[in-house]
């Protein structure tokens, strides 16, 4: 246990600059270093580079801010599935079994209820 | 010995997930998401990743994502398209996610998809699309990226490669190359886009999804053909282009993927008026 411990405290204070500013792993390792007392590991609570989402430019990650309380806002829009459907059908949409054809292993239409209507 | 929660760890690392602050941060095992790491390797299946699991890699997805697109503060725009996103939802082999659909503020015409069944839809798409059956379309491509797991598995796959065939049995291989290995592909995976036939797959069941939704699944084509009349380089465009094929091949695919739709023909369907109220929802960036 030592003796990883050690070791990744080497690696950590060999870090390239070009890894500076990077991702969570080099906060992480930082944090590390941060927690038994290296002066130059600088806080990374408050530098939150991110990546996540397809289509999503790099430029635009690394310069992501702190994480906001918007995403507790995604939940208290969510619907669930009485009021889609009622929605649904005050707007005359009906759900039809449609399909393809020797699609049934397709991980998006495998398991759906109506793929036996469908032949 | 139950390795999930490893493989959790592994995944969030090297999608290059900040946790919010240092007391996530801490709670980490490096040496099991080391461990973590050969495990991911050699399982070569995304399928042994439970649900809860995919969400907890989304939500930290999204919840970092929103800080360059914030939502729109509109509750009855974010509520109405919530009701058209779960009702194409309720369609795919994954009704029972905990669907999320928000519309956030960029001009450009994109719309992203996050594990676990967040889906982030830009102000310019939705003034892009003509009615609520192209927009099912749109919604209903970003749904099949979330069903099949596309993001965990091209991540594996990079993994994979990286590794190469040697790492596979190499038991003993040294934390230190595995967390080379995973800064490496976490500053790839997700900002060179999937490949090619992910995005075909997700064209296919977009049509698919909103056939089965009761709209005209022709409206997906039209969408298409719409936006390959775009020029590619205006920068509305430019982000959607970087991680996606021209419109003008998946307009080829979605054609296809109409002729061959059973159930539902080209004009059958509903096209009804998109009542999202864009331009009240917060306004341009």
């Amino acid at each position: 246990m030592m003796k990883t411990l050690l070791s990744l405290l080497l690696f950590c204070a060999l870090l390239p600059p070009a890894l500076a500013d990077g991702g969570f792993l080099t906060n992480v390792l930082r944090s590390v270093t941060g927690a038994v007392g290296s002066k130059e590991a600088p806080a990374p609570a408050e530098k939150t580079a991110v990546l996540g989402i397809r289509g999503m430019d790099e430029g635009e990650t690394k310069s992501s801010g702190p994480v906001s309380q918007d995403s507790k806002l995604l939940d208290s829009w969510a619907v669930g599935r009485t009021e889609a459907e009622a929605a649904a059908g005050r707007r005359g949409l009906a759900a039809r079994a449609v399909d393809y054809p020797q699609s049934t292993t397709s991980p998006t239409t495998g398991n759906s209820p109506d793929l036996q209507e469908v032949k | 010995m139950n390795t999930r929660p490893l493989h959790v760890a592994c995944l969030m690392l090297a999608l290059g997930f900040a946790a919010p602050g240092a007391s996530a941060q801490s709670r980490l095992d490096l040496g099991s998401v080391f461990g973590a790491a050969k495990s991911l390797v050699q399982s070569q299946s995304v399928a042994t990743m439970s649900e809860e699991e995919e969400q907890l890699i989304g939500k930290e997805v999204v919840a970092a994502s929103l800080g360059n697109y914030p939502p729109l503060k509109d509750s009855d725009l974010q509520r109405r398209l919530n009701q058209i996103g779960v009702w194409v939802a309720l369609q795919s082999s994954r009704p029972d996610l905990p669907w999320r659909f928000a519309a956030v503020r960029s001009d450009t015409i994109n719309a992203f998809a996050a594990p676990g069944g967040t889906i982030l839809v830009t102000q310019g798409m939705l003034r892009h699309v003509a009615n609520e059956a192209e927009l099912a379309c749109v919604l209903g491509h970003e749904i099949a990226h979330v069903t099949r797991r596309h993001h965990i598995s091209v991540l594996q796959k990079s993994l994979l490669i990286s590794a190469g065939a040697s790492a596979l049995s190499a038991s003993t291989r040294s934390g230190d190359e595995y967390r080379k290995l995973l800064i490496g592909e976490s500053k790839e995976i997700f900002t060179r886009g999937l490949d090619r036939s992910s995005e075909r797959e997700a064209d296919e069941d977009g049509v698919l999804l909103a056939a089965r939704a009761g709209y005209d699944p022709a409206a997906c084509l039209n969408f298409m053909q719409r936006l390959a009349s775009l020029k590619a380089d205006t920068g509305a465009l430019a982000a959607l282009y970087k991680t996606h094929p021209t419109a003008k091949e998946r307009v080829v695919d979605v054609d296809a993927a109409l002729g061959k739709l059973k159930g539902a023909a080209p004009g059958e369907g509903a096209r009804p008026e998109l009542t999202l109220n864009v331009a009240a929802g917060g306004g341009k960036k």
